[in-house]
């Protein structure tokens, strides 16, 4: 089997002259910045690991490698990215829970997976398993519609609830927040509408695009280009503040509708991860997002930056997971 | 504009991106040709490494192992009856029967002649007709996508002919898999016997390597021990490509324009786009007895209807943004790191960008013409390698395949399943093609179908007043019929 070997051979050192082709003038490494009492703690030994559970290409894995690659500038190990997808994060996360590795291993999760997942199904995992490190990044969620829609605003929408138009709403999967957000809408303002579940947002927006949907909700961040070009119109912002790139779109609880609902990601490490290696890590973690090199990648990839403590992550975790609970039940969805 | 073309044409030759194509183009054979490394794989381990390129190189990296991956499929499909990806699955038939025959070179030249000309076809569809392809790809509702997949499923009759019967359970047992795991509607879990693994449903690797390798490595090792008299190389002298190709010209070209209009199609892919072409290419056919038994039409086919998926899948990322598949959402990925987001407004803000791209995927697939031509001497040699050397390293690679999907062991342990699966089955004359063919079909089907009668409010009549899906439902109707007529006809004469 000497030439599989070979090739095998042959394989890696390609990989290792195009990743040197890769690596720019980012080896300025600034050293050991973080001195302070926490130098005494022993931490990291070893290479960090950051758990992503969705795939590669996703905002979340792109996060984890911008953040991977910022983190390891600044501390003598290696920071490398897997990705673990599954079960909507609940398998990788599931994972992370019943092992607890040490702090070299990271969890990446998003809000979903603590707060809509366990009322959906049995998951073997809780909010009480991990410490937080921080909060990571924000993205809100926008009620979208096609350019050709006979809805302007979200004034039109709502007086479809006199008419008995039956309205059609896609989102990327059942019992994710762009479907609890525009169930709960449509419920509140008393319009007769079906939910079509995608997999995934992209073929949400292309079946949105295509004309198969009246409705979708949707992260800004990547609808922005087609409401650029005139394909689409946002009619409303699921958070309390409206969206800074679109000044003019409400928010629905400016209409009356108390909807909060974003898709927020934040770091996890097991629960036994002491105090000390836990501050270690969260001030590693801090400095890396305060980097140009991480910022940039927030600008690039139009994200907001969310900046919680690790207790406020795990306290807004469990305001939201409540939240949430009570709009799949409405839903008929809850699986207990 | 004139201008832009020609900057860019200049910027594709560039030394280091015709390096990068070079070196990502022959890795991409080695992830195609690896069971359970797919190109799919190979473009997402790639990524990171990219994220320091310019723009252009990294494109051009990521192109070079996609393009590279979806051909290297086909050279363990017909060396050693395993599909590297499962976009191959339709070049086994007849790529491993001619293997047999002692014509692998020319079984593998074939595939490469038809990867490169689809490939190129499909590259000059991006180029050409980019906005008119994604602007008819939007019209795929749920309803057309229901069709797609019904007349894709007929096609369980084209490759299980011996015994149609059969066929058809294994379809039906594939697409019954497709269903374990969280509903894609609902959102509850199905047929998970509360294992968190299985919510997680069961991966396409994992079963594609268990149903077709770990089931011919058993089978092969039953015969290990005993010396064969007959040499192992009977490596047959390529007979002349070029001619050899033109007789196939026909074929591969409607192939090409097939997996071009397939791979355009968001949420379709290569594995569709082959067996499609497969089933068209022995439709039309006048030799239909050949196919399954060692056809190079029906490589041909095959191997021009996954590459010509290629070109095609970046249509609807580079026109809307939308990513059809994970190699492309990877893509998608990659552009966004390098600050430009692929979508409608890409062409006016970087459109030497996008024309460099376009030409980068003409320059890949040369490139893989000329690579693959020294590259397939040398593949071909596999045949050579005794069978207790070769079936221990590649069952190695098989676990290393299937862990790699996920990380995981449980994936490993589902590969074995289906490899007992695919050892069995066939024994009792159950095909595993079909069954393949509903794990992959299966989830569209279904999906497709509850969301369509979901936006027309339960009303059927949506999948026969929906032009296209109309068109594709009877075209499935006349595919199952036509057989079934032809040989009552056969019998009044």
């Amino acid at each position: 089997m000497k030439k599989t070997m070979r090739s095998f051979v042959v394989l890696l050192s390609f990989l290792f002259i195009l990743a040197a082709c890769g690596s720019n003038s980012d080896e300025n490494a600034t050293g050991n910045s973080n001195g302070g009492g926490e130098d005494s703690v022993d931490y990291p030994t070893q290479p960090i690991e950051i758990i992503v559970p969705w795939a590669a290409g996703g905002s979340s894995d792109q996060t984890a490698r911008a953040l991977a690659e910022a983190m390891s500038s600044n501390i003598n190990q290696d920071v490398t990215v897997t990705n673990r997808e599954g079960a909507g994060g609940t398998i990788a996360t599931a994972e992370v829970a019943q092992t607890q590795p040490d702090a070299h291993t990271i969890l990446l999760d998003a809000v979903g997976v603590f707060t809509t997942q366990p009322h959906l199904k049995n998951v073997q995992y809780s909010i009480d398993d991990f410490k937080a490190i921080s909060g990571l990044t924000y993205e809100p969620i926008v009620l979208a519609v096609n350019a050709d829609s006979p809805w302007d605003s979200l004034d039109d929408l709502i007086t479809e609830k006199k008419s008995d138009t039956q309205i059609s709403y896609g989102h990327s999967g059942a019992g994710g927040l762009p479907d609890l957000a525009q169930a709960a809408f449509f419920n509140q303002a008393g319009i007769n509408a079906e939910s079509i579940a995608y997999d995934g947002q992209n073929p949400a927006v292309s079946a949105l695009l295509g004309g198969h949907v009246d409705t979708i909700a949707a992260h800004p961040g990547s609808i922005m280009q087609h409401v650029d070009s005139g394909d689409i119109k946002i009619l409303g912002v699921f958070s309390p503040e409206r969206f800074e790139k679109l000044p003019d779109v409400p928010t629905f609880k400016e209409k009356g509708y108390s909807i909060d609902m974003s898709v927020w990601k934040f770091l996890l490490v097991s629960q036994e991860t002491s105090d000390e290696v836990k501050n270690k890590l969260t001030s590693i973690v801090n400095d890396a997002m305060a980097s140009d090199q991480f910022q940039q990648f927030l600008k690039d990839a139009n994200l907001t930056e969310q900046s919680l403590s690790g207790e406020e992550v795990i306290e807004r975790l469990k305001k939201n997971k409540s939240q949430h609970g009570k709009i799949i039940e409405n839903m008929g969805l809850s699986a207990e | 504009m004139g201008e832009i073309v020609i900057n860019s044409l200049g910027d594709v030759f560039a030394v280091n991106n015709v390096l990068v194509i070079l070196i990502s183009v022959f890795a991409g054979f080695i992830f195609g040709a690896l069971p359970g490394l797919t190109a799919t794989m190979g473009v997402a381990l790639m990524l990171p490494i990219t994220y320091g390129m310019p723009p252009t190189l990294a494109m051009m990296a990521l192109l070079g192992m996609y393009c590279g991956g979806t051909y290297g499929g086909s050279i363990s499909a017909i060396l050693i009856r395993t599909p590297g990806t499962p976009a191959s699955a339709a070049t086994v038939m007849d790529g491993y029967a001619l293997a047999e025959q002692g014509k692998a070179s020319d079984a593998l030249r074939m595939s490469l002649f038809a990867s490169v000309f689809a490939g190129i076809f499909s590259a000059l569809a991006l180029l050409f007709i980019a906005p008119q392809l994604s602007k008819f790809a939007l019209e795929f509702g749920p309803a057309e996508f229901f069709a797609l997949a019904v007349f894709g499923l007929t096609m369980i009759a084209s490759i299980s002919s011996d015994n149609l019967r059969k066929g058809v359970v294994m379809g039906i047992f594939g697409m019954f898999v497709s269903t374990i795991g969280i509903d894609p509607i609902g959102g509850l879990s199905r047929f998970s016997f509360g294992s968190d693994e299985l919510i997680g449903g069961v991966n396409l690797i994992p079963a594609l390597i268990g149903l077709f390798a770990i089931s011919e490595i058993i089978n092969k090792s039953q015969t290990a021990h005993l010396r064969s008299n007959e040499k192992v190389s009977h490596l047959e002298k390529a007979a002349s490509s070029l001619k050899n190709f033109m007789k196939h010209f026909k074929t591969i070209l409607k192939s090409s324009a097939i997996g071009t209009f397939i791979g355009s199609i968001p949420g379709t892919g290569p594995a569709i786009a082959s067996f499609l072409s497969y089933n068209e290419a022995k439709r039309s056919s006048k030799n239909k007895e050949q196919y399954g038994k060692g056809s190079m039409d029906g490589i041909a086919a095959a191997e021009a209807g996954n590459n010509g998926v290629t070109g095609a899948t970046l249509i609807p990322l580079l026109t809307l943004g939308i990513p059809g598949d994970t190699v492309t959402a990877v893509m998608l990925g990659a552009l966004m790191m390098q600050g430009l987001a692929p979508g409608p407004q890409l062409f006016q803000t970087s459109a030497d960008m996008m024309y460099t791209i376009m030409f980068g995927l003409i320059l890949v697939n040369i490139m893989m013409l000329l690579q693959g031509f020294f590259a397939v001497k040398f593949f071909a040699k596999i045949k050579n390698i005794p069978v207790n050397m070769l079936l221990p390293s590649l069952l190695i690679l098989c676990f290393i395949g299937a862990f790699a999907v996920n990380n995981t062991v449980f994936d490993a342990k589902i590969m074995l399943l289906f490899g007992l699966i695919g050892y069995i089955a066939p024994k009792f004359g159950f095909p595993v093609t079909p069954m393949l063919l509903g794990i992959v079909l299966g989830p569209i089907a279904e999906t497709s179908f509850r969301r369509a009668l979901s936006v027309s409010r339960g009303d059927w009549m949506v999948f026969v007043t929906e032009p296209i899906s109309l068109v594709f439902l009877l075209l499935s109707l006349i595919s199952i019929s036509f057989p079934l007529l032809k040989s009552i006809f056969r019998r009044k004469n």
